[in-house]
């Protein structure tokens, strides 16, 4: 029988009769459950207050069809102005939820949610009213307790408890050379008990992870597939620390120590560095600032307005249009506004697009970030899926804008048939398949990059140097 | 089976080992008496490939160990001092998994209690759990391992340090029956009796240098004991 | 020969410890890493505090300048255009910055609406936002902890450190000499990493100097001193009743887990779950029904003005609203503000008194972790927590209140009946109002802090009976 399998099967015994394997295993479905839990009440409030929002553009539509079908005359008509001029329409737009909400909340509380959308509202206003919370900011400091936490700062943990004396055990017990006495390398061993190690301790935290999340949402095959894999991975990572460490530590509590720090090192220290590192080189534009050179903007738009009124000769058009010529000044002021906030809002736009650029790239800087980063974008509460969808809000917004410049220009009302049939409705558009894929693959990537750098540094350290140590 | 030429070791500036010729042939027991850094467990070390000769060679059964140290330790069974075992293994799984390592065919379970009974285990204690085993037992335990091996060279190192009389009796008892299936034996010791008692070949060593070897039954007990203590203090050459 | 006195033997052995921990190489490395980790981290808070205030200070100046732009304007739309005022940076965040990325700095003023603080230091973000960045008290809250778990597990647990402490024993020293002489060794390194982490703190925040200041910062010293002594005698109690080293460090490491990472994450959503506060959405939503419909939903709006104007027409003895000596409908917006804000500052009060409830529930937690006592207190002397902000709204909201009015009371008084349009000066109208929030004062913090204090007191005395429960397990079997 091969070596291998031999170490590989006499380490799962081990496991098994340790009294340890089975309260680790229980911890974790227990910090699993009651994380998917959380995660899918959170998951439950945030579809809820969507579908309000979604629930408020239903109800002032009917309420303003109902005020063209019920109320309106001819008479009374400048009395419903807000049911039949486009320039009065009012939508809102939602960012719906991912696939697996309950994984992570990731950046969603960081974006807004939704955008209140009327043809003459300032673009940068219109997410305003989904940008505050009132959640106990005690609770936002703390950090959600959701899988993603689970998997990216306790999974290494449990996995680092099961196997931080992964040849350190035998070394201290002064087993070590009568094992490297036998004809078996110390690869083989080191490698087969790693094999066991991630069958009993990286196996069953990915099964219970996928059991949970096919218990609390409904996803597709692909979608957990992407979660176990990459879980997966991540797993083996932190054995392969473990392993890495065991190379040296003389002793269980050595090895301890240095699986801790290391622990500490890639989920604590090194995302902290790259943070500063991010705040350094690309730090955040000013929203205060920002604002105070939007409201001057809007100050100057004032000011040419009422230059443009004062000079023009304004003579009441007979017989009356439709819709009042106020509103067409009105549209023109919305547009040159626009203009003017655009140039206004650009520099800080690319400010934070270098900053989000940099934070994508140094997500490479450790395994933990990586790995958030994939849960986030599996969670679909990602920076990049909420700026897409700011992104098509605004779009919709000046499709909204462009719809109304031909009802005003075709001076047309609104009718309880455009209520019915004909009102635009914001669909969100995901990402590409491809384009997701990539992103997950480079996390991936970054994994694995880590894991065979320790593989590469092990393998070096055991040539260099005859394992029982001189 | 066992040899070496001219095998030296050094560790930085100290010398650890210092020029051994060491010749010990299938059915020989070569007892290696020193006091503590004498150099006897480095050359067991060398021996095994566990370290790197400065100069000079080490053959087990003409194989170079440091160009094969595999093959070498295919051939050789090592009792280290202190023989730790699996406390959650029962003695059989100890020996099931040391003898699958070492590539014994045929590890059935009436061979493997065939190979520990032979060894001394009591019966009862096959399948406690290791953790519980003494010292002695853990001992027979590796005892069965060179049995089920039938190694060509045993390399032991202070095997009866903290054994008590009986069980140290026990293992040289079984130490001749190995002997005399023609396994060539390496024995570091301070045990100057009982080497006397079971060697075929002793060696004095000190300061890394095999100072003088000779047939173990050319001295009496107590001429062994006075040469060791003069060696030990440098006062036999003189 | 007498047996030398307790003191003596105790003397000794803190002697001895204190040399261990100069010589040991491990101990000298982590003892660094702390001291650098927690010195960068203050430096680092100190130079962005800074910054922060600087900005704050020149978006002040811009806003100042906006409003001041708007030359004439239409008050009514002056006040919903609105103001916006910034939250001074206080000295001690940069020790604590407590909530204050989670609470936004800036809180826009206007008509008819009571906001909430805006532009958070968490808006936005990527993955990397997660892992959050590194403050003094991060370092000294859970990385000096583990840290403390690092040095201590291993002064009596394993086979080594075992047989020097019976040799010791058999020597004559009693198993409480040798606990207390290593708890007060190592205790002595650790009051001097927060002496020098105190010293940095207050160079640092030398323009904030007060006596205020420094009772504020001693506090805190005094709380930091007696959580890291808290953790250290649990972690000498527990390697002094476990014989193998790892036992003791994966107990310890244990403990850390629980103390310093789980608890302070589930204690608030605990909390949260038994005192919910509402959303965003819910939260104003109940305003906006309140306004609509009156207080106890039976009062509508509409019904309410007629009730006003009549009121009104009384008051001022006229039949028509044209023959009113004032603008009627400033008067009108005056009303409408004193209601809404009434009502607004009714239901802030309900939020914030949960919020309390919360922050009451999740103290409890102090039970399981010392943590979860000087959070809180650390942050509430810092100035960094939610009653903190608290007061700056509810200083923002009178500055609101006050600027409102005084548009409106123009109106009131200025617009006349013949006027299609009024504009007026609305920076010369408001200029008798002035925004300068101050701070809490130490006292009103105090009353905060009773009961954290008492918390880690009790975890303190905790670990020394631990500790002695070792001493008498060691006598035993000694």
């Amino acid at each position: 029988m091969n070596a291998a399998f031999i170490v590989m099967r006499t380490e799962a015994l081990r496991m098994a009769r340790g009294r340890w394997l089975l309260p680790l295993w229980l911890a974790f479905i227990a910090l699993c459950a009651y994380a998917a839990w959380e995660g899918a009440t959170w998951s439950t409030q945030r579809g809820a207050a969507l579908a309000a929002i979604q629930d408020e553009q239903r109800e002032v539509h009917q309420m303003r069809r109902n005020q063209i079908v019920n109320e309106l005359t001819p008479d009374n008509k400048s009395r419903y102005g807000g049911a039949i001029y486009a320039t009065a329409m009012s939508f809102r737009a939602t960012l719906p939820q991912g696939e697996l909400p309950v994984l992570s909340a990731g950046r969603a509380e960081g974006y807004p949610m939704a955008a209140k959308i009327f043809p003459f509202v300032a673009s940068n206003t219109i997410f305003d009213d989904y940008m505050a919370g009132m959640e106990n900011p005690a609770v936002m400091a703390a950090g959600r307790f959701d899988l993603a936490f689970v998997l990216v700062w306790l999974l290494p943990l449990l996995v680092l408890a099961g196997s931080f004396d992964l040849w350190s055990f035998e070394r201290e017990r002064g087993m070590e050379p009568w094992l490297l006495a036998q004809p078996v390398s110390p690869a083989c061993y080191l490698l087969a008990k790693a094999a066991a190690r991630a069958l009993l301790l990286v196996g069953p935290a990915v099964l219970v992870l996928v059991a949970v999340l096919c218990f609390t949402v409904a996803a597709g095959p692909a979608a957990l597939l992407q979660v176990a894999v990459l879980s997966t991975l991540y797993g083996l990572f932190w054995l392969g620390l473990a392993a890495f460490v065991n190379l040296f530590a003389q002793s269980a509590a050595q090895a301890a120590l240095g699986c801790v720090a290391g622990w500490l090192a890639l989920v604590v220290l090194v995302p902290a560095l790259a943070l500063g590192l991010a705040d350094l080189l690309a730090p955040p534009s000013s929203p205060a600032e920002r604002t105070n050179a939007l409201r001057a903007m809007a100050m100057q738009a004032r000011a040419e307005a009422r230059q443009q009124a004062d000079g023009a000769a304004r003579s009441e058009r007979v017989p009356a249009p439709n819709i009042p010529d106020n509103l067409r000044r009105r549209a023109l002021e919305v547009e040159r506004g626009e203009q003017l906030i655009r140039a206004a809002v650009q520099p800080y736009r690319t400010q934070d697009e270098r900053r989000l650029y940099w934070m994508a790239l140094l997500r490479a800087s450790s395994p933990a970030i990586a790995f958030q980063d994939a849960l986030e974008r599996l969670a679909g509460a990602d920076a990049g899926r909420a700026l897409r969808f700011q992104d098509q809000a605004h779009a919709f917004l000046l499709d909204v804008r462009r719809l109304t410049q031909r009802y005003l220009e075709q001076d047309r009302l609104l009718t309880a048939a455009d209520y019915d049939h004909g009102m635009p409705r914001f669909v969100h558009r995901e990402a590409p398949p491809a384009e997701r894929l990539g992103a997950l693959g480079f996390d991936a990537g970054v994994i694995a990059l880590f894991l065979l750098v320790l593989l590469a540094a092990g393998a070096r350290r055991l040539r260099r140097q005859t394992f029982h140590t001189e | 089976m066992l040899r070496t030429h001219a095998l030296s070791k050094n560790f930085g500036a100290h010398r650890a080992l210092d020029g051994l010729d060491l010749d010990i042939a299938p059915g020989e027991i070569f007892c290696m008496l020193g006091a503590n850094g004498a150099g006897k467990t480095t050359i067991i070390k060398l021996l095994l490939g566990f370290l790197k000769p400065t100069s000079g060679q080490a053959l087990v059964d003409g194989i170079d160990v440091r160009a094969d140290p595999a093959a070498a330790r295919r051939r050789l069974f090592y009792l280290p001092e202190q023989v730790a075992l699996y406390g959650e293994l029962s003695g059989l799984e100890n020996l099931r998994y040391f003898a699958g390592l070492a590539g014994v065919p045929d590890c059935t379970p009436q061979r493997l209690r065939g190979w520990l009974e032979q060894a001394g285990v009591p019966p009862a204690a096959l399948d406690r759990r290791a953790g519980s085993y003494s010292k002695g037992m853990r001992q027979k335990v590796a005892i069965a391992l060179a049995i089920a091996r039938s190694a060509r060279g045993l390399l032991l190192d202070e095997p009866t340090s903290g054994l008590d009389p009986a069980a140290s009796a026990e293992f040289h008892r079984l130490l001749l029956e190995q002997r005399d299936a023609g396994a060539a034996v390496l024995m570091a010791t301070h045990d100057l009796f009982r080497a006397r008692e079971v060697a075929t070949t002793i060696g004095l060593m000190r300061d890394g240098r095999l100072l003088r070897s000779f047939k173990a039954q050319e001295l009496s007990a107590r001429e062994l004991e006075q040469l060791y203590l003069d060696e030990m203090s440098g006062a036999a050459g003189n | 020969m007498a047996a030398p006195a307790s003191t003596a033997v105790l003397r000794q052995v803190v002697r001895q410890q204190w040399l261990i921990l100069l010589r040991e190489r491990r101990l000298r490395i982590l003892g660094a890493l702390v001291l650098a980790i927690t010195a960068i981290a203050l430096v680092t808070a100190a130079i962005d505090a800074r910054r922060a205030q600087d900005a704050r200070a020149h978006d002040a100046r811009v806003e100042a300048e906006v409003w001041e732009a708007q030359g004439a304007a239409n008050p009514h739309g002056a006040a919903h255009f609105g103001r916006y005022v910034y939250k001074p940076v206080q000295a001690l965040s940069v020790l604590d910055p407590g909530l204050q990325a989670h609470l936004g700095g800036t809180v826009k003023l206007e008509g008819h609406v009571q906001n909430t603080s805006r532009f958070k230091s968490t808006d936005g973000g990527a993955a990397l936002s997660r892992f959050g960045g590194f403050s003094p008290a991060f370092a000294m809250q859970v990385l000096v902890p583990l840290l403390i778990v690092f040095a201590a597990f291993g002064a009596f647990s394993g086979e080594r450190a075992r047989k020097l402490m019976w040799q010791e024993i058999g020597a004559g020293a009693r198993p409480w000499q040798l606990i207390a002489g290593r708890f007060l060794a190592f205790a002595g390194a650790l009051l001097g990493v927060l002496v020098l982490a105190g010293t940095l703190s207050a160079l640092l925040g030398i323009s904030a100097w007060s006596a205020a200041y420094f009772g504020a910062l001693g506090l805190m010293l005094c709380a930091y001193g007696s959580y890291w002594l808290a953790v250290l005698g649990i972690v000498l109690a527990i390697s002094a009743m476990t014989a193998s080293a790892r036992s003791a460090l994966l107990a310890g490491l244990g403990f850390w887990l629980v103390s310093a990472m789980l608890a302070p994450m589930l204690a608030p959503m605990l909390a949260e779950r038994r005192h919910p506060t509402p959303t965003a959405t819910d939260f104003h939503a109940r305003v906006v029904d309140e306004i609509m419909k009156g207080p106890d939903g039976h009062n509508p709006r509409d019904v309410r003005f007629a009730a006003f104007q009549e009121a009104t027409l009384k008051r001022y003895k006229v039949s028509r609203i044209e023959d009113l000596p004032i603008n009627y409908s400033g008067l009108l917006f005056e009303y409408g503000e004193k209601i809404t804000a009434d009502i607004y500052n009714r239901h802030f009060d309900r939020l914030y008194a949960d919020y309390e409830a919360q922050a009451a529930y999740s103290l409890r937690a102090s039970i399981v972790s010392p943590l979860m006592a000087l959070r809180p207190l650390s942050s509430a002397l810092a100035q960094s927590d939610l009653p903190a902000h608290r007061h700056f709204l509810v200083q923002a909201e009178a500055y609101r209140y006050q600027i409102v009015q005084l548009l409106n009371r123009d109106i009131k008084f200025n617009r006349k009946p013949d006027m299609r349009e009024y504009a007026a000066d609305v920076a010369a109208v408001t200029r008798g109002a002035r925004f300068e929030p101050g701070a809490l004062t130490l006292a009103q913090v105090l009353s905060r802090t009773g009961a954290p204090f008492a918390w880690l007191l009790a975890w303190l005395v905790g670990a020394m009976a631990l500790m002695r429960c070792a001493a008498w397990r060691l006598e035993g079997g000694a």
